[in-house]
């Protein structure tokens, strides 16, 4: 499943943009996933470039971590 | 708000307006139909454009320039600049007034405009579009059109409502992230060009750019190819953030932009019956540079040039709005074939080649550095490539 963290979200679209199946749906500021028809091919996380998506597979979340992210 | 229109532009970027108002123009009942509440918001884009482009569609106006550029440099991975002089050669704008602008030239022109004006469908009847679905004011409209213009920008939706797939894959798109930033050190950054850096730790198959707003003021990004993005868990704000650090450490960030860019080939189908796909929702930005907003206004212009002969001739099929493609395919779209070789092939070379390069066209005398001369340097490491530039060369593209 993806998971959206919305509070990094910058509603660019580029997710919006990759997607293959398009089942996200960004209206203003709030995006929505229609899970049921998503296939978690995972695009949508590479297509992001703030890292506000994530994909939680058998109990366990992969999320693009990388050290230094963020200036503070 | 009418009912039925003769041309109905769903979204008001500079492809959008511009085709409003050479619809309107052509004396078309035109729609120009914002999701957001505000035109030219939020911006998504490095804002550069070239004085020639811009010309072509509106004379600049102080309101909504923000720099003027003299040229450029692009630093190669070790760091050694290659200056291009070209003086008053473009300008980075502000896009938030100057689409506003623009959307306000289509008003002038005779056009409507409606902004928060959400579209949710077309109408499709017949396997013919001939309107779209709006959600305005808490209510649903129809509104009949005899040529919809998609204009709805690098997500686009209606293209996919019409049964085109217009999904950029992730090989033909650079995730990109930007600062706007003050506190710029004066070594590192000019008010007079824009920088490029180059380099596979920098930007892998993408680069960095540090465009000038102000004496004190730059959009700072990065784009990189969508392939790469996510490998070690590493993102576009990554990049940037890790070039900030290095380049700008005492920079104070202003504003957080994201988006993606087009950059591989036209979409193959931008027209269907009673349909048109103009600007990024066409793929239509420049394959190496990323720039779109020429290239936007330009198919803007053609699409809806071309949707007035259909509505003229009284025959809004795909088949007969066959022109505009044409006139893309040869103005601009061709050459995107052999630019996207071109890249290609020259994302395989190493950091090292790169900097030979600098050091090669350093030797020559200032005036002698082009756009031109930088290519064929480049190029020179590959002759194969040198083949395609042939293509480009003739047709003045660079």
């Amino acid at each position: 499943m993806i998971l959206f963290y919305e509070e990094l979200c910058n509603y660019c679209g580029s997710c919006v943009a990759v997607c293959p199946e398009n089942v996200i749906n960004l209206v203003d500021i709030h995006l929505s996933i229609d899970r049921e028809n998503c296939t978690d091919c995972a695009k949508c996380i590479k297509g992001c470039p703030i890292g506000a998506l994530a994909l939680e597979r058998k109990g366990k979340i992969y999320y693009p971590e990388y050290e230094g992210r963020g200036l503070f | 708000m009418h009912t039925k229109y003769d041309v109905v532009v769903v979204g008001a970027g500079p492809a959008g307006s511009i085709a409003a108002r050479t619809a309107a123009e052509r004396g078309l009942k035109t729609l120009l139909l914002e999701k957001r509440q505000e035109i030219g918001s939020p911006v998504r884009c490095a804002e550069a454009i070239s004085h020639e482009t811009l010309i072509r569609y509106i004379e600049p106006e102080a309101a909504w320039i923000s720099a003027t550029v003299h040229g450029g440099r692009i630093f190669s991975p070790n760091g050694t600049p290659v200056v291009i002089q070209q003086p008053n050669v473009g300008y980075v704008l502000e896009r938030k007034l100057f689409d506003r602008r623009l959307a306000e030239t289509a008003v002038n022109a005779g056009a409507e405009v409606l902004v928060k004006a959400r579209v949710t469908g077309v109408i499709n009847t017949d396997d013919q579009i001939c309107g779209v679905t709006v959600r305005y004011h808490r209510r649903d409209h129809a509104i009949q059109a005899d040529i919809v213009i998609a204009a709805d920008g690098v997500e686009s939706q209606v293209a996919r409502w019409a049964g085109i797939n217009s999904t950029h894959e992730l090989r033909d798109v650079d995730i990109c992230a930007q600062y706007l930033m003050s506190n710029l050190d004066p070594d590192v950054y000019s008010p007079e060009y824009c920088d490029f850096y180059i380099g596979r730790e920098l930007a892998p198959r993408g680069y960095v750019w540090v465009f000038p707003k102000g004496p004190d003021l730059a959009n700072v990004g990065v784009g990189i190819g969508g392939t790469i993005s996510g490998r070690n868990g590493k993102l576009a704000i990554d990049y940037l953030n890790d070039f900030v650090r290095t380049h700008f450490p005492e920079g104070r960030v202003l504003s957080q932009v994201a988006g993606c860019v087009p950059v591989g080939d036209s979409l193959p189908e931008i027209v269907g019956n009673g349909l048109m796909i103009v600007g990024d929702a066409a793929h239509h930005s420049d394959p190496i540079s990323g720039g779109g907003i020429a290239n936007a206004m330009i198919s803007g212009h053609f699409a809806a040039e071309t949707a007035a002969d259909a509505i003229a001739a009284g025959d809004l099929s795909a088949e007969f709005l066959r022109p505009y493609p044409e006139r893309w395919d040869e103005e601009i779209g061709k050459n995107f074939r052999h630019i996207c070789r071109i890249r290609d092939g020259v994302m395989k070379f190493s950091d090292k080649t790169f900097d030979r390069c600098a050091q090669v066209l350093n030797k020559l005398s200032p005036e002698k550095i082009t756009m031109r001369e930088i290519f064929k340097t480049v190029l020179l490491h590959q002759p194969r490539l040198l083949l395609e530039l042939r293509h480009l060369i003739a047709p003045g593209w660079i």
